[in-house]
């Protein structure tokens, strides 16, 4: 018995090691070509960088205005985050709570579910020309806008499971001590799905955070460019591709992602499992 | 969870909230403060007007970016570039042309969209506006930029097919890169590179557009051409058959890869030969690769043909410019010979004798007499408004027949058939 | 009774209040696509010729009779077939491998989440790096052990394989993810009783395990199902379709014929097509959320 548990533990290192391998290891050689100096990158290029530098992350922001690119993705993401969450939530609550009917509940239900299921590709255009009539192409508005159309249904989706889990007789009991709806929903039932808030912030600032398709088309200026349409300029040029560029950009536009993750896991998990995945 | 985690969250989100108000504030005022320079169009003295440029984004995007500055400091503007990949550019362009004032005084243009935007007045006529060439400028190279005797567009960045090599690779197989003359003494080489062991031709096969473009070259030297004189397709002709089936051969010595890859394996000697832009690779004198003029001849004594397909990026102003006359202001200035002459060092190619013939010039970078070489005897892909349709489906039919699902015969009429249907829309 | 009836009444500037926002954009930003995306379906839309006369049903007509498009539509529905059976079984692999450990739990799921968070971008730029012909580590490996150099992305026997491994590589965390966090909704005293009853480590996750998460499985798969079936960038940026459309999807059909020509009838129509599948795909999943 004693013999058989050692040999599952080993057995059981050797496949997360594996595992850890297999999705890591691409990982690594992003991080090792970004620190990389130009000259170690033809012919065979070895596992072990054999000096390390930084000139491409230096590169970046002093010459491609990758700082430019930075700020407007932390901006636009931002707020397309914060104003999804506020109409998302308010939204999610009403549809999910039964004491709130209305004629075209289930008409509005399946169709905020239907835009998150369209392609955005079939959007673009048309959205391009709709913003053009409003004259606000030339701003950062039409991004935002857009993230906030691919965010809206997704939190919502997400978040009305979380609200249905939520037992009634807590608000009913509230409202009898004479709470108003609005302190009902702010101060009693936000508070009590904070876990799936998080998990689902987390999701969506992603979504907006690598947003392409929209961008490329709605950016008219190149102070509102974004990350993802800087990678792919750096990516797609008809010039020889510098990879030591291109691979510490990618590895920039990681990092705020990563660190949002490693600290928002717990809430990630506990979210994710208290609300959306039951059924 | 416990309370002061909630709490934590809370203030996070809260603190999210006013970072984003504020910074909205902030962004708002910004774009106010633009739109009010751009309405006040640079009429009063001494303030500063602001122009946008959509360019190529890489190095032709660059050259012309470094020779702004100058330009900015004259006449009190501020230039702002919003920098595109290919297709992006061209999509970039087109949205915009339909609104009434636009976003942009100055764009590149590749040559095969002129003819789709002249004819849905995308481009404003630069003979109107009081633009005329000089005789410095190659003369093959204007001649997608006009119609008929209008100008609209200006040869910025002299771009042109050339044919790579790797030099030990083409003596081993006992050649002098001066005696490759014709597409006979190409394939020659490529196999008795692939005989010994290293690819003998590398293509690019990824996208329609490429492989077109890569494929241009061998078929002039054939004689034929994708179009004939009234535009009508002519790609199952004897001539494009027998280019094809040469091209099946020539691509059997090798491999298709990325364009980095194509460039890395000339470089480092797994590939021997490959039709590529200059701008891919600057060669010097100790330098393991070089490129030359693509073979004009299909084989010794055969007629000679020009093989040189242009890529040139002009440069033109949008019918809907917002600062037409500082527009062709700058236009001028880019395209002046000194400013042209000085852009060189930023990696230009300018489509002017006076600098591609320059002493001082080709002493300090030799490639480029023959680039010149090759500018001079371009051949621009046809101006076609459907030219965009046309690669896509050529492209996709050549590869079909590349990856062998389709014979060069059937893949050919294929083409044919759907590009007839094509053109008569 | 009348508690409820209460609490029902009156709230109808809070309903509206709570609602008008998120309705007002969703209008604004989907209604008018929708029509436009319609109207223009039926006609020869070209964006700069700035006309467009009514042909009827021809856009579609030429959509369906198109050999290029049907091998799209094929390549695409194989491309989700396998990529979401394959995330789905490897992520719940990885998830109850991860549940079992004792130790260092929290560190591999961070770890393992990874490769989800890359924008696809630069999950592209990773692949095509490792697998270059020249300078990638794939081909380095194969060398040394004395095989020849092989290029992935432009033979067509493995292109569509290329991308679909690195599909995979990129979203099983995100299958990984969701089922984890299902595992932990699984109440321990099933497990305790299935143990009492003697039941070994399959039995009971047969048993036990798997009905507890057959909502997040099928879940796991609709959500997949929906990314996937609009698969594009990545094949834009690695192989533009080629070689010989071995890769070419729906997205990257339209792409090339609709939106790169302005031929904006054409992609309406191509659109409406792919929202059509896209709607068919999922009609059961939004029938049973709207239902619950």
């Amino acid at each position: 018995m004693m013999k058989k548990s050692y040999l599952m533990t080993a057995l059981k290192g050797i496949v997360g090691v594996l595992i850890i391998f297999l999705v890591l290891f691409p990982i690594y050689w992003l991080i090792l070509m970004s620190i990389r100096p130009m000259s170690e990158m033809s012919g065979r290029i070895s596992l072990i960088p054999g000096s390390i530098t930084l000139e491409h992350f230096i590169k970046l922001f002093t010459e491609e205005g990758f700082d430019v690119a930075l700020k407007n993705s932390l901006i636009n993401s931002t707020i397309s985050l914060v104003l999804s969450l506020a109409t998302g939530l308010c939204t999610a609550y009403i549809l999910a709570r039964a004491r709130f009917h209305f004629g075209l509940k289930k008409t509005m239900t399946k169709w905020i579910l239907l835009v998150r299921v369209l392609p955005p590709v079939a959007f673009v255009i048309p959205l391009y020309t709709l913003f053009t009539k409003l004259g606000i192409i030339g701003t950062r508005l039409p991004i935002i806008l857009a993230c906030i159309l691919i965010n809206i249904p997704l939190i919502i989706w997400f978040m009305i499971t979380f609200f249905q889990d939520l037992p009634g007789e807590v608000e009913e009991s509230a409202k009898i001590d004479g709470a108003t709806e609005w302190q009902l929903f702010w101060k009693i039932v936000l508070p009590l799905v904070l876990p799936g808030i998080a998990a689902v912030a987390m999701l969506s600032f992603m979504y907006a955070w690598n947003e392409y398709t929209y961008s490329v088309i709605l950016t008219r200026s190149p102070e509102n460019y974004t990350i993802p349409l800087m990678l792919s300029v750096l990516n797609t040029e008809d010039n020889v591709t510098n990879f030591g560029l291109v691979s510490a950009g990618g590895l920039t536009s990681f990092l705020p992602i990563l660190l949002f993750v490693i600290f928002a896991q717990n809430y990630l998990i506990s979210g994710l499992s208290s609300g959306a995945v039951k059924e | 969870m416990n309370m002061k985690k909630k709490r934590l969250v809370a203030a996070a989100l809260s603190a999210a909230m006013l970072a984003s108000l504020t910074a909205c504030g902030g962004s708002t005022g910004e774009t106010s403060q633009a739109a009010a320079d751009a309405s006040s169009g640079g009429a009063a003295e001494g303030e500063t007007t602001k122009m946008t440029l959509i360019l190529r984004g890489g190095s032709y995007g660059d050259v012309l970016k470094a020779s702004l500055p100058e330009f900015e400091a004259e006449h009190n503007v501020e230039i702002e570039v919003l920098d595109m990949s290919f297709d992006d550019l061209h999509t970039g362009i087109a949205l915009d042309a339909v609104n009434e004032v636009g976003t942009y005084d100055l764009c590149m243009v590749d040559g095969s969209w002129m003819a789709e935007f002249t004819t849905n007045g995308v481009l404003a006529n630069l003979s109107d506006m009081g633009y005329s060439f000089d005789e410095d400028i190659i003369p093959n190279t204007t001649e997608i930029c006009k119609v008929g005797e209008d100008i609209y567009l200006a040869p910025y960045f002299g771009n042109v097919t050339v044919m790579l090599y790797n030099k030990a690779n083409v003596e081993a197989a006992g050649y002098q890169p001066e005696d490759i003359q014709t597409l006979d003494d190409m394939l020659a080489v490529a196999q008795a590179a692939k005989a010994s062991g290293v690819n003998g031709f590398a293509y690019r096969g990824d996208t329609g557009d490429n492989i077109v473009s890569d494929f241009l070259p061998i078929l002039l030297a054939c004689g034929g051409w994708v179009v004939d004189d009234n535009n009508q397709p002519t790609v199952n002709t004897q001539e494009f058959k027998d280019a094809m089936n040469y091209y099946m051969e020539l691509i059997g010595t090798g491999a298709a890869m990325s364009k980095d890859d194509v460039t890395a394996a000339v470089d480092n000697g797994s590939a021997t030969l490959a039709i590529g832009w200059p701008g891919w690779y600057v060669p010097s004198a100790d330098s393991a690769a070089d490129y030359m003029v693509s073979p004009g001849m299909r084989s010794e004594g055969a007629e000679s043909f020009n093989t040189s397909e242009y890529g040139t990026w002009t440069i033109g102003i949008p019918a809907n410019a917002p600062h037409p006359d500082l527009a062709l202001e700058l236009l001028q200035y880019v395209m002046d010979p000194e400013v042209q002459l000085a852009s060189i060092a930023n990696g230009g190619v300018p489509c002017r004798y006076s600098c591609l013939q320059n002493e001082e010039i080709l002493a300090e970078y030799p490639h480029l007499s023959i680039v010149c070489d090759a500018l001079d005897q371009g051949v621009y892909r046809p101006a076609i408004e459907e030219w965009t349709d046309f690669t896509n489906i050529l492209g996709t039919e050549m590869g079909n027949i590349m990856a062998g699902v389709k014979t060069v015969d059937e893949g050919l009429a294929d083409a044919q058939t759907q590009l007839e249907e094509l053109m008569q829309q | 009774m009348k508690e409820k009836a209460m609490i029902g009444k009156g709230n109808g500037r809070f309903i509206f209040g709570m609602t008008a926002p998120t309705m007002l954009i969703l209008l604004i930003m989907t209604v008018y696509p929708v029509i436009f995306t319609i109207v223009y379906s039926f006609t020869d839309y070209n964006y700069l010729k700035g006309i467009h006369p009514f042909i009827a049903l021809e856009n579609y007509v030429k959509l369906f009779e198109n050999v290029y498009f049907r091998q799209a539509v094929f390549n695409t529905v194989l491309f989700t077939v396998l990529a979401v059976v394959s995330e789905v079984f490897l992520g719940l692999l990885l998830a109850l491998y991860v549940r079992s450990l004792k130790k260092r739990q929290k560190l591999l799921r961070v770890l393992i989440l990874l490769p989800y968070l890359l924008p696809a971008v630069t999950v592209a730029l990773i692949w095509r790096m490792m697998l270059s012909p020249n300078y990638g580590i794939a081909n380095q490996l194969l060398q040394t052990i004395g095989l020849p150099v092989f290029n992935w992305f432009r033979d067509p026997n493995t292109a569509f394989g290329t991308i679909l491994v690195i599909d995979i590589w990129q979203n099983t965390p995100f299958a990984f993810l969701l089922l984890y966090a299902c595992l932990q909704g699984v109440p321990d005293s099933q497990y305790e009783a299935a143990a009492i009853d003697g039941a070994g480590y399959f039995q009971s996750f047969w048993h036990v395990t798997l009905p507890n998460i057959t909502g997040g499985l099928a879940l796991c798969a609709m959500l997949r199902t929906i990314d996937t079936f609009r698969l594009f960038e990545k094949v834009n940026i690695l192989t533009g379709g080629g070689p010989a459309n071995t890769t070419s999807t729906i997205t990257q059909y339209m792409y090339t014929y609709g939106i790169k020509t302005l031929d904006f009838g054409f992609a309406s129509a191509c659109a409406i097509v792919m929202t059509v599948f896209v709607l068919i795909l999922s009609a059961v999943y939004i029938k049973r959320a709207v239902q619950s």
